[in-house]
């Protein structure tokens, strides 16, 4: 029993990693791999539907819909990443200090934290975002601020439950100095617990990148964006319903994976 | 929070965290650009000069510094005055009461298939562990986690909506039209607690308690509803309650596709028109309605794990 | 079959219970025994040796990582399949209990101990759970239980009560067979004496016969007049309990002896 589920997790491992890169490969390569220019309308083939010329069909103003599939992965993909990290920076720095911090800081920033905590995640960055205007840009800061809160609640118990650690604790009245504890006894025990974390949370910001992005909060119109690729999908549903395929199945597939690798990372603990 | 024993305490902290909510509400104020006096007269269709925008702005209190500006909008949001929409010039209340019931409406559904969804899931998958029905509920778990809400309704309304023809399109009205954001809404949350109630249920099946029922003599019945069942419920019933915040934010989107007349769309629309009065009205309701929430399932979690009852 | 075996109350016969995976590892080998109406059965070895193996297979608990691969359990003159959730002709609870290693597991955390008490009366006699619960106090007094425990949960409860709420469903079942898996573990000797005595005064009362397994030759050779010994998955012993203690043939029933002998040495010297 217990050998299988090791074996599972492997598995899981392995299929997420294997469908990640595949994605991370397209992002990269998109210019070079994609068939046809993304952004060039071409009025004769509007509409039109899945052939040898164009896999996946054309969109509304002819643009084939497989090239924007694969060169939104740079926009969807590298956007919901950048959101990740600096979330999991802030909500790390945040939640250190709401645990390690000295007293008179504690309070404040653990009240800060239960503040943002007290909105939906996907609310909060809808409202920051969309104040700040519809652009790439504010879409990636309005994630971050709505994902760091998370990270700073779990962050701050991973902390206090190594501080507690019995090394961490002959660390401690050993005398080790404050930065080398947090750096070489406490980070090294968070590490990965918070990888999976950090591969679970991306899908859920790839979810919501692309999600605010069909609200019309992303990236301005003539860049590939999986989200407003679907809203675009969703007006021609009855002229073309192959448009709405091959976006939603990239980001299915994309989260899928990041979900598959992070339950495989879950648990496996300690190298 | 261990810091904050007793009640007292409790209130004090909630009253903190709320007060600094409505803090950061304000401050939205500062974080949409240009200035409210203009995008007002602009929404009333005037091509505004430079006087009427000061006056306006002298009215407004728009020149004070922010303490004073703060402390005069926080006294009009303790007696219950949260101001006007900018775009239609009613109350944000009149607005919000008009949204309202669309949305109470939608999530009540969706909690409904929730509950029903995951204890459904959560109970065969754990009854018939690693085999046939197990494993298909597995594997839609996975994809159906994966799948964005938006992708999955504009796909239930191709295929149910327009080439079956069996439910209305997007709108509110009759049952049918709940049908699908409903489902579109749930689906995701249903299936990940699904997941973690048959996790919870194998962990429970072999206690040793439950052998020791079975040696009793107790009906399979009876075992299972007043030994197993009541056992998952109590981490179930926290769960449940913290999917009511994950559907009203889910609803913003779900709103969207199926153009039902909710908060979630308001807000999206408030947004987008830089309506900063309803922007704030609808967050500092969110986040009264998510911190009540949050109170009353740590109540329920008490009363059902009598554990946590006893110790705080 | 003769006229004889249909008369035992139970006969275990040639036992063999083997893992379910591909290996098929056995772990119980070829345990035989018998029990008369009124009799108590001694099973001793050490941990590990496979005893509670042994009864959680007569008593149909096996997990389902083990199953019985060989042998016979007859109740009554009809054979039970241990696999077998509902066997014709026997009643869990009626016919054979089991009260497991630790009473700290054996009771259900989120029901008070009284209605827990009042759920095994419902089974027992049939009747509602309105009678049951008037009739449990009854027997938490019998087995030394104030009855204003009955609201309590198990958590507020100490080990000896735990324990005493599991024997008080005993005596709400009289079974006719009982098993109790290591009944005095964890207890200290007072709470181990009087444990013993309320299961001999169950099986007086009642006319049970039961099975006591435990690694302490003191608890069996005071109540059992029978006694089994198993090593490592196999039975190496077996007859009254007086000659094989006085006269203990394999070299683990010696080591088990001379155990039983050092602390009964221990605990004279320290009184």
């Amino acid at each position: 029993m217990n050998r299988k589920t090791v074996n599972g997790k492997q598995r899981q491992r392995l299929a997420g990693g294997i469908l990640l890169l595949a994605m991370v490969f397209a992002a990269v390569f998109a210019p070079w791999l994609a068939p046809a220019d993304p952004l060039k309308p071409d009025l004769a083939m509007c509409l039109a539907p899945p052939s040898g010329c164009h896999l996946l069909g054309t969109d509304q103003l002819g643009r084939c819909v497989f090239s924007r599939v694969m060169h939104g992965t740079r926009t969807s993909l590298g956007g919901a990443l950048t959101a990740s990290l600096l979330a999991l920076l802030m909500g790390a720095g945040m939640g250190i200090t709401a645990a390690l911090g000295p007293k008179w800081l504690k309070l404040p920033v653990t009240a800060l934290i239960d503040m943002a905590l007290a909105l939906p995640g996907l609310i909060l960055a809808l409202v920051i975002a969309g104040l700040l205007g519809a652009s790439m840009q504010s879409l990636v800061i309005g994630l971050a601020l709505a994902g760091w809160p998370w990270w700073a609640r779990f962050v701050r118990s991973l902390t206090l439950s190594a501080w507690e650690k019995e090394f961490v604790l002959a660390g401690r009245v050993g005398g080790v100095r404050w930065g080398r504890l947090l750096l070489r006894y406490i980070l090294p025990q968070m590490q990965a617990p918070m990888l999976a974390a950090a591969t679970l949370k991306t899908g859920w910001i790839i979810l919501a990148f692309s999600g605010l992005s069909y609200l019309g909060l992303g990236p301005p119109p003539p860049s590939p964006e999986w989200g407003s690729m679907l809203q675009e999908a969703g007006i021609y549903m009855t002229r073309a319903p192959w448009m709405m395929l091959a976006p939603g199945a990239a980001i299915t597939v994309a989260v899928l994976a990041l979900n598959l690798l992070g339950e495989g990372l879950e648990g496996s603990g300690s190298p | 929070m261990m810091v904050f024993r007793g009640i007292a305490w409790r209130l004090l902290y909630l009253f903190i965290v709320l007060s600094g909510i409505s803090l950061g509400v304000f401050a939205l104020f500062a974080l949409a650009p240009g200035d409210p006096a203009e995008i007002i007269l602009r929404e009333r269709s005037e091509a505004p000069d430079r006087d009427q925008i000061a006056l306006l702005r002298r009215e407004m209190g728009l020149d004070d510094p922010w303490v004073v500006q703060y402390s005069r909008w926080m006294k009009r949001v303790c007696t219950g005055q949260w101001g006007e929409s900018w775009r239609s010039g009613r109350p944000v209340w009149t607005e919000i009461a008009a949204r309202g019931p669309a949305t109470i409406e939608l999530a009540l559904a969706s909690f409904f298939l929730v509950v029903t969804g995951s204890l459904f899931c959560g109970i065969i998958a754990a009854f018939r562990q690693n085999r046939i029905p197990d494993r298909l509920i597995q594997a839609a778990t996975v994809v159906a986690s994966a799948m964005p809400s938006y992708w999955l309704g504009l796909m239930l309304i191709y295929f149910f909506s327009l080439k079956m023809n069996l439910l209305p399109v997007t709108g509110r009205g009759s049952w049918p039209h709940l049908v699908l954001p409903a489902f579109t809404l749930a689906l995701s949350v249903a299936v990940l607690q699904g997941r973690v109630l048959r996790a919870a249920l194998i962990q429970i099946m072999v206690m040793d308690y439950i052998r020791f029922a079975v040696s009793k003599g107790l009906s399979p019945w009876k075992i299972f509803v007043r030994h197993i069942l009541r056992n998952a419920l109590a981490p179930m019933a926290t769960l449940w309650g913290i999917s009511l915040g994950q559907l009203l934010g889910g609803a913003v989107i779900v709103e969207s596709i199926f153009a039902w007349p909710g908060l979630g769309r308001l807000t999206v629309e408030a947004v987008m028109g830089r309506d900063i009065p309803l922007v704030q009205a609808i967050v500092l309701l969110m986040a009264m309605i998510f911190v009540t929430v949050n109170q009353i399932v740590d109540g329920l979690h008490r009363q059902l794990d009598p554990k946590v009852g006893a110790a705080g | 079959m003769t006229r004889m075996e249909n008369q035992r109350l139970l006969m275990v016969k040639d036992l063999c219970i083997a893992k379910t995976d591909a290996a098929g590892t056995i772990i119980v080998q070829g345990v035989h025994f018998t029990l008369d109406p009124g009799e108590v059965l001694g099973i001793a070895g050490e941990s590990g040796s496979g005893k509670t193996m042994t009864v959680s297979a007569v008593s149909g608990l096996l997990p389902d990582s083990v199953t019985v691969a060989r042998g016979h359990i007859i109740f009554c003159g009809r054979p039970i399949d241990p696999m077998n959730r509902k066997n014709p002709g026997f009643t869990r609870g009626r016919d054979l209990l089991m009260l497991l290693q630790s009473p700290l597991t054996a009771l259900n955390p989120s029901l008070s101990v009284g209605k827990q008490i009042a759920e095994a009366l419902t089974v027992a006699k049939g009747i509602s759970m309105r009678e049951a619960r008037f009739h449990a106090g009854s027997l938490m007094e019998m087995v030394g239980l104030p009855t204003s425990r009955f609201g309590c949960h198990p958590f507020q409860l100490s080990g000896g009560q735990r324990q005493r709420a599991v024997l008080a469903m005993a005596f709400g079942l009289k079974p006719r067979v009982l098993i109790a898996d290591e009944p005095t573990a964890g207890q200290d000797d007072e709470n181990r004496d009087q444990i013993l005595g309320l299961l001999g005064r169950l099986c007086r009362d009642t006319g049970a016969a039961a099975i006591l397994v435990s690694h302490d030759l003191r608890v069996l050779s005071r109540a059992a007049g029978k006694l089994v010994v198993i090593y490592r998955g196999r039975q190496v012993e077996t007859g009254p309990s007086a000659d094989i203690i006085g006269n203990p043939v394999h070299p683990h029933t010696r080591e088990l002896v001379a155990a039983m002998r050092y602390l009964e040495k221990a605990s004279s010297h320290s009184t």
